[in-house]
């Protein structure tokens, strides 16, 4: 899987969890970029991605996070360790 | 010492001057030294603890850079950190205990009673060096190797009483760069002027206003007590966001910028807003070591989704509660706010859905938030649940007439100054009184210097109550 595959799948998933249809992700929005992204929705669409790929992140890593890239990278980087 | 005697007036003249002095890379002399004495001037107590949490801080964190059981550490730091907090917050709490045995068992327990003093600052202190340990940990921070700039992180003056709670990386950068400009001298002496006028003329009224009220909530039910309530959110207000404007303008006079705790909260449209935009250095905290990591958790490991969420905020407020102190009206504030915003995440779709764009309804939700954290103001400023209770009872308790339909001329005034206050902090100054002040003509701004400066001087009528924010 690619990251670009990657963020066209969590697409669908933020734009449920934010309640935001025409949200646009690309690979360097933040938190900052999109009002609906507070600390509130996080943990659920942190959950909500990790539902959807069945992986299990480091809590670790999750805390690191800081853009949808970081976050398709975190998810290929599972993937990876989990095949 | 009281920030608002003169002889903090002198003890920060004569530090700043000493600091100015100094050579540059010297600077950390005064800065820490004058933290040491300002604790030694409140107890020696406050001197001993701050000194014992900043050497064990200090050799944990340089620890955690060359010892790989970082984890371990981090855990003991943070064991350690809790231990000092506990022992002198929460110690006290089992006097009580000790008397409800004794009351049982029918013997008098008081000789075995021991007195803790809250040592001056450490709610603070102890929250900035858990944060300076989580960094390292988490790979955000190297640790810190100069002693004199780590304490002074820690225990720098302005920021000692109440905050705000600094984060390691932005204060020890600038300690490694000192330098200070014409307009940290001039906007850091109108940081202490616009602070001085809310403690001493905005607050002091206040309190002198209410008071009579709370002490007597039997003949004081209905209306006056209702606003009573509501003038003591101001009061909180104008009392914790004026003593951070003189911690920040006191700070701005060794070159140095300290985060700002408040921005405009009484606009809130929700407890959730209020909560970003009421003491935000403790809010931050509280989101980046306990919220984030737990909710994340929860949702990592048990897919919890949006009761993962609600969990968080309960346990987060409830620890915001308790942070204050150990007692039942602490654990009562966070509760109500836990609880309505739990009711506002759980809501959150259907009030962005019906309500986000209606002039209306943000109308009502600034009213829906300004009401609810009043009625858990009241548990704040109880000395006990009885006390708030009794506050509570009376709130809906118009069977007594008004007390009197006369005012003095100054109740009267103070009833016109407070709104007239909270227009201009809250949409006048949209950018803070430095900011506007900087954009009016000089004409204008000395006129408002001196009008603070007669308010300030005319003050309160009594004698200047403590910070209330002190007391944690």
């Amino acid at each position: 899987m690619t990251r670009e595959a990657i963020l066209k799948e969590i697409q669908p998933i933020f734009q449920e969890v934010l309640d935001n249809e025409s949200l646009e992700l690309k690979f360097e929005t933040s938190a900052y970029d999109v009002p609906e992204w507070d600390s509130l929705h996080h943990a659920m669409l942190i959950g909500s991605v990790r539902k959807h790929f069945g992986v299990k992140f480091p809590l670790k890593d999750v805390l690191d996070l800081k853009t949808v890239g970081d976050l398709c990278d975190l998810v290929l980087r599972v993937m990876a360790h989990s095949t | 010492m009281e920030i608002t005697q003169v002889y903090f007036g002198l003890f920060l003249g004569i530090s700043v001057l000493l600091y100015h002095l100094m050579p540059a890379r010297s600077t950390w002399v005064v800065l820490m030294g004058s933290g040491l004495v300002f604790l030694a001037l409140s107890s020696f107590t406050a001197l001993w603890v701050a000194l014992d949490v900043i050497i064990i801080n200090y050799l944990i964190g340089i620890g955690q850079s060359s010892i790989r059981r970082k984890r371990t550490l981090l855990i003991s730091a943070i064991i350690i950190n809790l231990g000092f907090l506990g022992i002198f917050k929460y110690f006290n709490i089992l006097n009580k205990f000790t008397a409800s045995f004794g009351n049982w068992f029918d013997f008098d327990p008081s000789g075995l009673f021991i007195q803790l003093f809250l040592p001056l600052g450490i709610s603070y202190y102890i929250f900035q060096a858990i944060s300076y340990q989580i960094d390292i940990y988490r790979g955000k921070l190297l640790p810190e190797q100069h002693f004199g700039h780590f304490a002074s992180y820690l225990i720098f003056f302005p920021k000692l009483t109440a905050g705000p709670i600094e984060r390691p990386k932005g204060f020890l950068d600038q300690l490694k760069t000192p330098g200070i400009t014409y307009d940290d001298f001039s906007d850091g002496f109108r940081l202490l002027l616009w602070g001085f006028f809310k403690k001493m003329f905005i607050s002091g009224n206040i309190h002198f206003l209410i008071q009579p009220i709370f002490d007597d909530p039997e003949i004081h039910g209905g209306w006056p007590m209702i606003l009573a309530s509501c003038l003591y959110t101001i009061q909180i207000y104008a009392d914790f966001s004026g003593y951070t404007d003189i911690a920040l303008g006191s700070a701005r006079l060794f070159g140095i910028n300290l985060s700002q705790n408040f921005n405009r909260p009484l606009l809130s449209r929700s407890l959730t807003e209020f909560w970003r935009r009421w003491h935000i250095t403790l809010s931050n905290w509280v989101n980046d070591y306990i919220y984030q990591p737990l909710s994340l958790w929860l949702s990592i490991n048990f897919n919890t989704g949006k009761w993962g969420v609600l969990i968080a905020v309960l346990i987060s407020f409830m620890i915001i509660g308790v942070w204050h102190g150990a007692k039942w009206t602490f654990v009562a504030f966070g509760a109500v706010q836990a609880l309505i915003l739990a009711a506002e995440i759980v809501l959150i779709k259907t009030r962005k859905k019906h309500f986000a764009n209606k002039v209306g309804f943000r109308i009502a939700g600034i009213l829906f938030t300004f009401s609810v954290f009043t009625f858990s103001c009241l548990f704040f400023k109880g000395a006990s649940m009885d006390e708030s209770i009794s506050w509570i009872s009376s709130l809906v308790d118009f069977q007594n007439p008004l007390p009197r339909l006369t005012w003095s001329d100054r109740e009267v005034f103070i009833l016109l100054a407070v709104p007239t206050f909270l227009i201009i902090d809250h949409l006048i100054m949209k950018n803070g009184f430095v900011t506007w002040c900087k954009e009016q003509h000089p004409i204008i701004r000395w006129m408002v210097y001196g009008v603070l400066i007669y308010a300030v001087l005319a003050g309160p009528v009594t004698e200047v109550e403590p910070f209330i924010y002190e007391a944690y």
